[in-house]
């Protein structure tokens, strides 16, 4: 029965953590700009995060260590620099924008400008990430996510055309008041958004804090089976409450507060509420991931003792590196930076960066040396990671000259 | 190292807003109109559809006066934005005093709903807000017109 409630609370924590910032705003935008021609982006997303997260997790449980520490010693030093140096400054613009995101969403239940608050949330995060037990941190920020799922009533009590719904998801095309280029370019969005390589470093780091072993697999299996798809259709439900409400007004999103929008005009005060706080919890969870996530790629690279389940004086520069990390967004976060526009950067660029995270990841949990020879990827998982990896590189290679093309989506 | 610093500061400068380049032909200048009265007409509505809300009792008083204030602020910066390409020929000047009339006009009337959301509550905000209909509609034939 613990077992059933553990893994219960697993997977409810993956629905509620997996909406962030960058998933609000690319779905928010995507939904008033694209209607749900985009949708299919969100379903090709999730698929591609549950199986390498299903392996990042894997690894991590069999060999109890995480992801990035395997990186180094397989693909050797320079590969691994040129992962941490990508993953790293991608972090880094990403806990920038999560930092503000819990700043904005405080802001708008309070009416304390945004810029004051950032230091404040920033402080906030690190002592979580200081102070918190990880496993205590997990569930609290994971369960509050789920207030997101408002975005789900107020589709529900928007009542939809659901044949509409379904027929533009299943049948994309590019608006005429878009162009191919930038369908694309918002196509990449959601796909980085949804497949953010913090993600599998702080699952699979996250493992080894939660001391999984191989008798943890079926949890691992049930987080990324059942919590991400249906975290996924959290993400379609912002998307689609944007395309019913935003959309018919030539509403595009620039502040976070639009994004709330169609939930007030649901649900009224209640899911205005529920939404701020389901943004406050996704957006703080998210830079405590982030910011975790800072300190795992460095120490694992660099061999420093790291984790939260070692005390801090033990694993020092692993805490120092979150401190300066969370330091260095508060001080970019001040300078009032937009950081919807460093979300939309973080998450584009984090696409150009996915091959580097992903490529080691499927060589690992197919290395009898690592997760044994029972436990090695079947047939039909490695087909499917392959063909990931091949759209990864495309998506790679294709973001830059999109970004120039179309002015990074104006 | 000094590619990748330039990457950098290039894509920083993308976050920075209302990020203008100049215009040298009327059918630049005019796609940097029909670019700015979207925009515009983003926040006009969005302001429209808080008033509306809010109202509709559907809303709190904090959320509506940040988020009044943040469609201000955008505006403004749209239209400080448009102020400074410089118009190549005196059809864009034509086109620059067209849309700017607009423009301030929609600012006043954000900036009444954001007066009186602050002052007398949010009761009737749908009915002080009624002009920016009309400044919608205007920043929507612009925006058709030119695209």
């Amino acid at each position: 029965m613990k077992k059933v409630l553990g893994v219960a609370l697993g997977v409810l924590s993956a629905i509620g953590g997996f909406v962030d910032m960058g998933d609000l705003v690319a779905n928010a935008e995507s939904g008033a700009r694209f209607d749900m021609n985009l949708a299919w982006v969100v379903v090709v997303g999730v698929v591609g995060i549950v199986i390498y997260a299903e392996m990042s997790g894997r690894v991590a449980a069999l060999c109890q260590r995480p992801t990035f520490d395997l990186v180094r010693e397989r693909l050797g030093a320079r590969f691994g620099a040129a992962n941490l140096i990508a993953s790293f400054f991608i972090n880094l613009m990403t806990l920038t924008a999560e930092i503000a995101g819990v700043a904005l969403a405080i802001s708008l239940a309070t009416s304390v400008n945004y810029l004051f608050l950032i230091p404040i949330a920033a402080v906030l995060v690190w002592w979580v990430c200081w102070r918190m037990p990880f496993g205590m941190m997990e569930k609290i920020f994971g369960l509050l996510g789920l207030f997101l799922l408002v975005f789900a009533i107020a589709v529900w009590k928007l009542g939809p055309d659901w044949n509409e719904l379904l027929s533009g998801s299943t049948h994309p095309s590019v608006p005429e008041s878009e162009n191919v280029f930038t369908y694309a370019y918002f196509g990449i969005a959601l796909f980085g958004a949804a497949m953010t390589p913090y993600e599998v470093f702080f699952f699979s780091s996250g493992a080894v804090e939660d001391k999984w072993t191989s008798h943890d697999l079926g949890e691992n299996m049930a987080n990324v089976l059942i919590g991400f798809p249906l975290g996924g259709l959290l993400s379609l439900a912002i998307m689609a409450s944007s395309h019913l409400v935003l959309a018919p007004r030539d509403i595009s999103v620039d502040q976070l507060s639009q994004v709330t929008l169609p939930v007030i005009s649901a649900t009224g005060r209640l899911g205005l509420a529920a939404v701020l706080i389901g943004i406050f919890a996704a957006t703080f969870g998210a830079a405590l991931e982030t910011a975790l996530s800072a300190g795992y790629v460095m120490a694992q690279y660099f061999g420093w003792p790291w984790g939260k389940y070692q005390a801090p004086r033990d694993a020092a520069r692993f805490h120092l590196v979150i401190l300066v990390s969370i330091v260095v967004c508060t001080v970019v976060g001040l300078t009032a930076i937009d950081p919807i526009k460093v979300t939309e950067f973080s998450i584009v660029l984090s696409a150009a960066a996915l091959p580097l995270t992903y490529f080691p990841i499927l060589l690992i949990a197919n290395d009898e040396r690592y997760v044994g020879p029972d436990h090695v990827n079947g047939k039909l998982t490695n087909a499917i990671a392959t063909v990931y990896l091949v759209l990864l590189v495309i998506v790679s290679l294709s973001v830059i000259p999109l970004m120039i093309i179309t002015k990074a989506g104006a | 190292m000094p590619v990748a610093i330039v990457g950098i500061v290039c894509l920083l400068s993308g976050c920075v807003q209302h990020f203008i380049t100049p215009a040298r032909s009327y059918e630049a200048y005019a796609a940097k109109a029909a670019a700015t009265a979207e925009a515009a007409l983003s926040s006009v509505e969005t302001v429209l559809l808080i008033a509306e809300t809010a109202s509709d009792g559907k809303s709190f008083g904090t959320f509506v006066r940040v988020s009044l204030s943040e469609q201000e602020d955008a505006l403004d910066g749209i239209q400080s934005g448009f102020r400074s390409i410089q118009p190549p020929d005196a059809r864009s000047a034509e086109l620059r005093a067209e849309l700017d009339a607009v423009l301030s006009d929609a600012l006043t009337h954000v900036a009444d709903v954001r007066i009186a959301a602050r002052r007398d509550g949010l009761d009737d905000l749908d009915v002080v807000a009624a002009p920016l209909r009309a400044d919608a509609d205007a920043l929507s034939a612009i925006a058709e017109r030119l695209t």
